[in-house]
């Protein structure tokens, strides 16, 4: 894991900078009157991000690190399939609909995972959506879109 | 008090009554073991319903949901290492190993033997002294409040895992992350980048949501090898012995569950703290107290189940305590439950007791048969979600993967919610990955807001006089065991650099 | 042939010129409609939304949702608002002064009055300066006299407008003020309850607690009912008012038989008796004012606050 830590550590050190030099001055008001200017605290975590970066990235190269288990390939594939889903999904809410939204995150994402039983990916993305359906417009009276 | 009381449960006790009662624990209970479902949106979407119910049934349901969703959110937390709630999360870390060592029916019964008794007695208490100590929480001000919560942060270098470093830089993070949006003081917007969804901050659901489940989810997925083997030990490792809660675990967990209740408690009366902030607590607490904390999260611990859930159940009824004496609410729910009361004709506060005793008392009854039915409750559907959790898992998780949408939807105010879940759903992911604690990093999140307003409300009051604190012994004491904490902590990181041998870079 | 040709173009035109005729939304509401607050579930707006939500429920004949879209004193909701289409599916129901006097006090808000088209007025906040009940003092002068003497007086401020207030007033009496923020009601009820204040701007929920605060002024234009010898800012003439009904809107360009509807519904549900007893309960009188009124109130509020927060020397941000 000392590689991981190290790219972390550098990755964070210039988050905390970026913060500091640029997010945090242009996000922030600066002269308001308050005792406790609203850039203070972020400011101290920024700093204390940086440093703690900076102590991970040393205590890294000089191989103290714990070991650890790095994502495997599977893994990282898993989170972009996710993310794509549910932005799919997301897409498909705003131009088709939200039923078909809701069906097809339930119904990718068994297929992703290796579903293949017929019965099965359509009974549960319907039967989900269904459910939903009913709970609220039915029983509870109460549109949620 | 007595005959109150006795008249209360005559109210309470019909079957009418029951069966709401009955209703909202159960629907509670689903809706806290469904990750991506929370009881924040059980609530408010129940409400309506209960405009046609009568008023007592009507607030013992609502009152039920959030007893049971707290009980509840253990079960996804154990068997899937997905909180159900973020007060659940510390049950995730000492719970999922524990199932994963074949062990997930002792660990899920004393979750809820844990909650049921942190809820009772919370219960109890509330009853018997809500007046009193609603007065005394009154003297909890931002001063002394300020201190607590500096003493509750403390614990983000206590459950950091295996590296301080990354823990705290997670813990930063977190409160980095709490200081999104309209700043109190001086009403100016930090990190907003001109979105007006962000004005109040980032919130919390979806990003909890993103953070315990859907992080959790990508993994899952990504790792099917893994996943069969774990089905068939949360099957059970066949020893009888794991199934239950011997007595053993009882005496190993006895002190949390009393300290966790305590904790609990103690969060719940004071306003602004909720049920995440006593179980992060109360978790860290027994965690520091045992003899092997990395075994905690390594082996998992009986013990840390019992804290936190113990914790998180005893907020729920003492969080009433500044409600029902005061008519201010201790935490989401009761937010919540304030217009309930309102719309049905029950104004919180002082007054309540007076022109409506006979509610009240209607109403600690209920809450007390409410417990009772949480134990009945739990312990069938714990047995039906752990049945359910043994079916494939891309059935299992994609459902989940569902109603993480869903949940991030509704308490997210739409997209932007789906979002800010996914968004935290990669940042959770890369945290889990890389051993950057995500429990630091909701105690950042979750303290720090009201961390930040309470100092800036302290420089406030004692400006010109800071002498003042002296007047106030419970910042005091808080201020002690915080640096107390921190010196405590700094030592042992010394002590485990001094016998750790430097191990060779295993890459 | 011709006859029937020209039979058929008559009824064809007969049926165009019927069909152009009717109004677009002759049947709204066809569907769930939508209220939206900009305030969290469970304050005093949220509850009285949710009651007339009821409330219009009934009275129109289908199910009336409320969502909550709380942030930045409703400019959140305010400009989300704005962006949607006039089609009547979704209503705002909130404080005016998200309308009439925050444009004044941000700069870049994102919207300004004349984004919408005002129904109705429904209920009236009923805000103003509190102090704890063992207060050293018992009415507004005896605040000024004691504020005189003890400089530093601690005030709680739950909205930048609580703050400018009190910063007009201390600039006009020479008080040396220290200002405490506070998050919402609840937040200035437990630093009052809890003696860590001096006095405070309430936005109403002070009457909820009778006994433990005692109202120095009220910053409505009028004296309110409940506490009829506390003056007025006016009267004291501070040059200052808060009045703060809650508005009905719609966003700009909805069809105003739409607006029409929802105004005649509005006023049934806001007589109903259920509101009665809500606003006995938190003390929120109900005071409907048609679309006229709304619209004139909304108007001369926005230019009013405008020149009392010009006068005041305070400059946006």
């Amino acid at each position: 894991m000392a590689k991981a830590d190290i790219v972390g550590g550098v990755l964070l050190m210039a988050f905390g900078l970026l913060l500091l030099g640029w997010i945090i001055p242009a996000q922030t008001h600066q002269d308001t009157g308050a005792a406790v200017p609203p850039a203070l605290l972020p400011q101290i975590c920024a700093i204390g991000i940086t440093i703690l970066a900076a102590i991970l990235t040393l205590n890294a190269l000089r191989g103290k690190t714990p070991a650890g288990k790095p994502p495997m390939m599977k893994e990282w594939a898993a989170m972009g399939a996710v993310i794509t889903i549910i932005l799919a999904g997301a897409a498909l809410f705003k131009f088709v609909h939200p039923a078909v939204a809701g069906a097809f995150v339930s119904f990718a994402t068994m297929i992703y995972m290796g579903e293949r039983r017929i019965h099965l990916l359509i009974l549960l993305p319907a039967g989900l959506v269904l459910s939903i359906y009913v709970l609220f417009y039915e029983l509870l009276g109460t549109a949620i879109l | 008090m007595m005959e109150e009381l006795a008249a209360g449960f005559g109210a309470a006790l019909t079957i009418y009554n029951i069966a709401f009662i009955f209703m909202g624990v159960a629907i509670g209970y689903l809706v806290g073991a469904l990750p991506g479902l929370g009881k924040g949106t059980a609530t408010a979407v129940a409400i309506p319903i209960t405009f046609y119910i009568e008023p007592l049934a009507a607030i013992a349901f609502l009152i039920g949901i959030s007893k049971g969703s707290t009980a509840g959110s253990a079960v996804s937390a154990i068997l899937m290492n997905t909180p159900g709630e973020p007060s659940s999360a510390p049950t995730a870390l000492a719970g999922y190993p524990l199932a994963r060592a074949g062990k997930a029916q002792k660990a899920l019964k004393m979750g809820l033997y844990a909650s049921v008794i942190g809820d009772f007695v919370s219960t109890c208490v509330l009853i018997l002294s809500a007046q009193t100590l609603a007065d005394y929480a009154l003297g909890i001000g931002p001063i002394e409040l300020v201190a607590i919560l500096a003493f509750s942060l403390t614990f983000i270098a206590a459950l950091s895992g295996n590296s301080m470093v990354k823990g705290l830089i997670a813990g930063l993070f977190g409160i980095l992350c709490s200081t999104v949006g309209t700043e109190i003081e001086t009403s100016t917007e930090r990190f907003t980048f001109g979105s007006f969804d962000l004005y109040e901050g980032l919130p919390l659901i979806p990003v909890a949501i993103g953070m315990l489940a859907l992080s959790e989810m990508m993994i899952q997925i990504g790792d099917r090898r893994r996943l069969e083997e774990q089905t068939d030990l949360l099957r059970g490792s066949g020893k009888p012995e794991d199934a239950v809660v011997t007595l053993a675990d009882w005496k190993r967990s006895a002190k949390s569950i009393i300290r966790g209740t305590g904790i609990g408690i103690f969060v719940g009366i004071l306003p602004g703290l909720g049920a995440s902030t006593g179980s992060f607590l109360s978790y860290g607490m027994a965690r520091r107290a045992a003899e092997d904390p990395e075994a905690f999260e390594r082996d998992g611990a009986i013990e840390g189940v019992a804290a936190a859930e113990s914790a998180d159940n005893a907020v729920v009824p003492a969080s009433f305590v500044p409600l029902f004496a005061l008519g201010i609410p201790g935490s989401v729910i009761a937010a919540i439950l304030i217009g309930a009361f309102i719309i049905q004709g029950v104004t919180p506060g002082p007054l309540m007791f007076i022109e409506q005793a006979e509610l009240m008392q209607g109403i600690y009854a209920s809450m007390l048969a409410a417990s009772l039915i949480l134990l009945f409750i739990g312990y069938f559907g714990q047995n039906m979600f752990a049945r359910i959790i043994k079916l494939s898992p891309s059935l299992v998780l994609s459902t989940v993967v569902f109603l993480c949408c869903l949940g991030s939807y509704l308490q997210g105010g739409g997209m932007f919610g789906l979002y800010i879940m996914v968004l935290f759903g990669v940042i959770g992911f890369f945290a889990r990955k890389y051993e950057f604690s995500f429990v630091t990093f909701l105690i950042g999140f979750v303290v720090g807001d009201g961390f930040e307003l309470a100092l800036r409300q302290s420089i406030g009051l004692l400006k010109g006089t800071p002498e003042a604190i002296l007047d106030h012994p419970v910042a005091l004491v808080f201020w002690a065991l915080t640096v107390l904490g921190v010196i405590a902590i700094l030592r042992r990181k010394k002590a485990k650099a001094t016998t750790e041998p430097a191990p060779a870079a295993a890459e | 042939m011709h006859f029937l040709k020209s039979l058929g173009l008559a009824v064809t035109a007969a049926a165009g010129l019927s069909l152009a005729a009717m109004p677009a939304h002759a049947e709204w509401p066809d569907g769930p409609i939508t209220m939206l607050i900009g305030y969290k579930a469970g304050g005093g707006t949220d509850t009285k939304g949710r009651v007339l939500a009821k409330q219009l429920g009934q009275e129109l004949g289908v199910p009336v949702k409320v969502i909550n879209k709380p942030g930045g004193g409703q400019a959140a909701a305010l400009n989300w608002f704005k962006e949607l289409p006039a089609d009547g599916k979704v209503f705002f129901f909130g404080a005016s002064t998200g309308i009439t006097l925050n444009p004044h006090l941000k700069k870049n808000i994102g919207y300004s009055k004349d984004d919408y088209e005002y129904c109705c007025l429904v209920t009236e906040f009923q805000p103003a300066m509190v102090a704890p009940a063992d207060a050293p003092f018992d009415d507004w002068a005896g605040f000024i006299a004691h504020s005189k003497a003890n400089p530093g007086v601690k005030y709680a401020a739950l909205s930048p407008f609580a703050r400018i207030i009190m910063e007009l007033i201390a600039k006009k009496e020479g008080l040396d003020v220290n200002y405490i923020p506070t998050k919402g009601g609840a937040g200035m009820v437990q630093l009052v309850l809890g003696k860590q204040v001096m006095a405070a701007y309430s936005g109403g929920i002070h009457s909820r607690y009778p006994g433990k605060f005692k109202t120095l002024a009220v910053i409505t234009s009028a004296r309110q009912a409940h506490f009829p010898n506390a003056p007025t800012l006016e009267e004291l003439n501070y040059g200052l008012n808060g009045d703060a009904p809650t508005v009905v809107a719609f966003p700009k360009g909805i069809d105003p038989a739409i607006v029409a509807k929802l105004a005649a519904a509005m006023k049934v549900a806001a007589a109903s008796k259920d509101m009665a007893n809500i606003s006995k309960k938190i003390m929120m009188p109900v005071n409907y004012a048609d679309t006229e009124a709304a619209k004139k109130f909304i108007d001369g509020t926005t230019a009013s606050f405008g020149k009392m927060i010009k006068d005041s020397g305070y400059v946006a941000k």
